[in-house]
């Protein structure tokens, strides 16, 4: 028993944010173009793989190992779908095709994930091919098949469609199982990214307050601002050990544990960044409600976030099953497996 | 890969504190440890504990522990609560003073110390908080001046847990009279019946008298009781409280049985519960299970060489809000019933009793608004004014 990230995955992490921070600073949030020209170093990085094998030129390494990098991916907002891609669609295609998974790794294909949680997909224009979860089983949808309709997203930086496919019995390439296991990693690293948008804008406005000076002093100096950023703090920190074990419980618990682990951790993220993003706006003033601010992009990001893989009503009621409705054994003791 | 598996010693060790607890925690409730009666119910208590050496686990052997580490010690929480065990009328000392003896106190302080505490034979009390020394603890004006081979201590005291009934209390005096604010002041234990000690106690919000005023009146205590060194008492007094904030004083078990029963209770009036009732339970559940997470967090980061620092702040926030809400939630389930005290109204006087207990947590250990303070100026550097 020991629940720290192994020297290894903060070393891995580490280079994602340096990278990250580097190349995806607020300024190409503003910019409508260019949002998936980072495809090619996140490749080149290995970002995609490391999840997947050694064989198909990944990592292959546990989760425990790509939910910082998820994290990391959500503090800069980045408009690339690296996260649904390796943590979602190569664990599906791994456990389906998994010749296939090569071409994802490498960048040269990209197939995102459809779910009923998730219907709207960014920048599907540029997908050769979906994995779409349909009522009882996965389905692998070459564009070809599919139908996209564009709708528009209050995040500007997602070019979301919607997906659509007659789902035959020959596209079929798994059963409700894996749709399950989607579901889960989906509601896990969309709780990741939450976590680092909530960072994010707790940073934000933190820096804003200890620049902005009203009655002669930083704003930051007021205890009522003090206050609002330290009770997001609190939530923050209090999310993250949730989506961490939610991320080390994925292929290692019984689904049905790893489900109740991943509704934790999506209500505790979304929590956690809906509140830091009402007390963000709230310390940047007349500022904050602007298009200008670098702000609304993180909170905008984090309304997406919140309600797709399942919001905070979906995610309740699996707790409500297996807690009050009996199907988990709680109290003192039960946080890990059963003893 | 993250270990998050329990070891097969592990498991053992649960199973021997689940065997031992099983056969030994009372089958009646004791009554509450803020009246002398109960107060004596739990020392009585604290040495059927010592006679399965149950004392404090993760200490050594030699002063009365069992050398087991902070994952042992979670999962002894665990059963304990698991058990409906009763509370520790030694945790001042065995949670908070310990682990403070443990890295500032000399061998011979260990020694005459430890065994003790871990045996429930000294219960301690601790003395912080004066008159003018709340929440702004650099206030503190009681002094103790030396004098050959002791401090003659004058000054007061209050609201101190257990003094009316306590053996030992430990807290920090001004031996510097010159000294302001931090500086200035030291460690020192001191035995409750010494000789011009005079004890007031005073009734809690239940009507118990859970703490107590403490005057010193020419007080002459041994220098062989200081703790650390004179004059560098904040820093031994802040250790104590990263303990207290960070790990020991409230356990995640504590919780996650309140929330158990909260969740028993729940099932039970569901049919006339208001419905935001079940929103709360379910986030009583989680945010208990969050606690436990970030304690397992915790404690294998120290058992790495990791310290506690001012994210301690954020746990005793958590932990308070928590329990106030859980308690709140319950009495809301029970109706009328919620009003009840006393003999045969068992489910409502816990969940009371709970309660007005769960109001305090906000305010002792540090105000929730002084960790308020703390994470906004250590954790995110905003300014100081
Ligand atoms: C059940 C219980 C047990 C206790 N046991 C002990 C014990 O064993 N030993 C001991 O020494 N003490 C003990 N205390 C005392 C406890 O440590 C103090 O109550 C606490 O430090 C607050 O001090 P105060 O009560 O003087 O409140 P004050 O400091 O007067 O505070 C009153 C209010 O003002 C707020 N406030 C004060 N300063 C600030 C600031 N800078 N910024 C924002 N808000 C501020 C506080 O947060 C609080 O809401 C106990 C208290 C309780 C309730």
């Amino acid at each position: 028993m020991d629940f720290r990230f192994s020297q290894d995955a903060l070393d891995l992490a580490d280079g994602a944010r340096s990278f990250l921070d580097g190349a995806n600073p607020p300024e190409r949030l503003r910019s409508e173009d260019g949002r998936d020209s980072l495809w090619p170093q996140l490749a080149a990085l290995g970002l995609l793989g490391v999840l997947a094998p050694e064989s198909a030129g990944g990592l292959g390494l546990h989760d425990d190992s790509f939910v910082l990098i998820a994290e990391a991916a959500g503090r800069v907002c980045l408009p690339e779908p690296l996260v649904a891609l390796a943590a979602i669609s190569v664990p599906a295609v791994l456990a389906t095709y998994p010749d296939e998974v090569g071409g994802l790794v490498r960048g040269d294909h990209v197939s995102p994930p459809v779910h009923p949680l998730a219907p709207y997909v960014h920048d599907a224009d540029k997908a050769d091919a979906f994995i779409i979860a349909g009522p009882d089983a996965l389905y692998g949808v070459p564009s070809s098949k599919a139908r996209l309709t564009p709708v528009k997203s209050i995040d500007p930086n997602r070019n979301l469609f919607r997906v659509e496919a007659d789902l035959t019995d020959d596209l079929k390439v798994g059963g409700a199982g894996l749709c399950a296991v989607m579901a889960v990693r989906g509601a896990t690293y969309t709780a990741a990214q939450l976590l680092g948008l909530t960072d994010a804008m707790i940073q934000m406005a933190t820096d804003y307050a200890k620049e902005r000076e009203q009655f002669g002093q930083p704003i930051g100096g007021f205890q009522a601002i003090k206050h609002h950023l330290a009770s997001a703090q609190v939530k923050l920190e209090f999310a993250r050990p949730v989506v961490y074990r939610a991320a080390a419980s994925l292929d290692v618990d019984s689904i049905a544990r790893q489900q109740v682990h991943a509704a934790h951790a999506k209500i505790a993220a979304n929590e956690a960044a809906r509140f830091a993003s009402e007390v963000a706006i709230q310390v940047h003033g007349a500022m904050g409600y602007t298009f200008e601010v670098d702000l609304h992009y993180f909170m905008k990001r984090a309304w997406a976030l919140e309600t797709i893989w399942g919001d905070t009503a979906h995610h309740s009621m699996i707790i409500n099953q297996a807690v009050i409705d009996g199907g988990l054994d709680i109290g003192p003791g039960t946080t890990f497996d059963a003893a | 890969m993250m270990d998050l598996a329990y070891t097969d010693a592990h498991r053992a060790f649960r199973a021997e504190v689940r065997d031992w607890m099983a056969a030994h925690v009372p089958k009646s409730p004791l009554k509450t440890l803020e009246c002398e009666e109960g107060f004596n119910q739990h020392r009585e208590w604290e040495r059927v504990l010592k006679s399965g050496n149950w004392g404090m686990v993760t200490w050594p052997k030699e002063f009365g522990g069992r050398g087991v580490d902070l994952i042992e010690w979670l999962i002894f929480e665990e059963e304990y609560y698991g058990a409906d065990a009763p509370l520790r009328v030694s945790q001042n000392g065995i949670f908070l003073l310990g682990p403070t003896l443990m890295e500032f106190g000399t061998p011979e302080q260990k020694a005459r110390f430890l065994p003790p505490m871990a045996a429930g034979d000294e219960i301690w009390a601790q003395g912080w908080s004066e008159p003018g020394a709340g929440s702004d603890m650099a206030g503190i004006r009681t002094k103790a001046i030396r004098d050959g081979d002791h401090y003659v201590i004058n000054g007061q005291k209050t609201w101190s847990s257990r003094a009316p009934f306590a053996d030992w209390c430990f807290g920090l005096f001004r031996t510097d009279p010159e000294s302001e604010k931090h500086r200035g002041l030291s460690m020192i234990l001191f035995p409750l019946d010494s000789e011009g000690v005079t004890i007031r106690p005073i009734a809690q919000l239940d009507g118990n008298p859970g703490f107590a005023e403490i005057f010193f009146d020419n007080v002459r205590v041994p220098v062989e009781n200081l703790l650390g060194e004179e004059g560098k008492g904040w820093n031994i007094a802040m250790a104590t409280a990263g303990f207290e904030r960070g790990l020991m004083l409230r356990s995640p078990a504590r919780f996650q049985a309140a929330a158990k029963r909260l969740v028993e209770l729940y099932r039970k009036k569901q049919d006339t519960a208001r419905p935001a009732a079940r929103d709360l339970v379910l986030q009583a559940w989680q945010d208990a299970e969050a606690y436990a997470l970030s304690t397992y967090n915790t404690a294998s980061r120290i058992m790495a060489g990791g310290k506690i620092g001012a994210e301690a702040s954020c746990n005793k926030i958590f932990w308070s809000e928590l329990d106030r809400m859980m308690h709140r939630t319950g009495l809301s389930l029970l109706g009328a019933e919620a009003e009840l005290i006393g003999d045969g109204a068992e489910a409502a006087g816990r969940w009371l009793d709970g309660y007005m207990f769960s109001l305090a947590g906000p305010i002792y250990a540090g105000t929730n608004e002084i960790q308020r303070n703390i994470i906004a100026e250590r954790v995110l550097g905003l300014p100081r004014i």
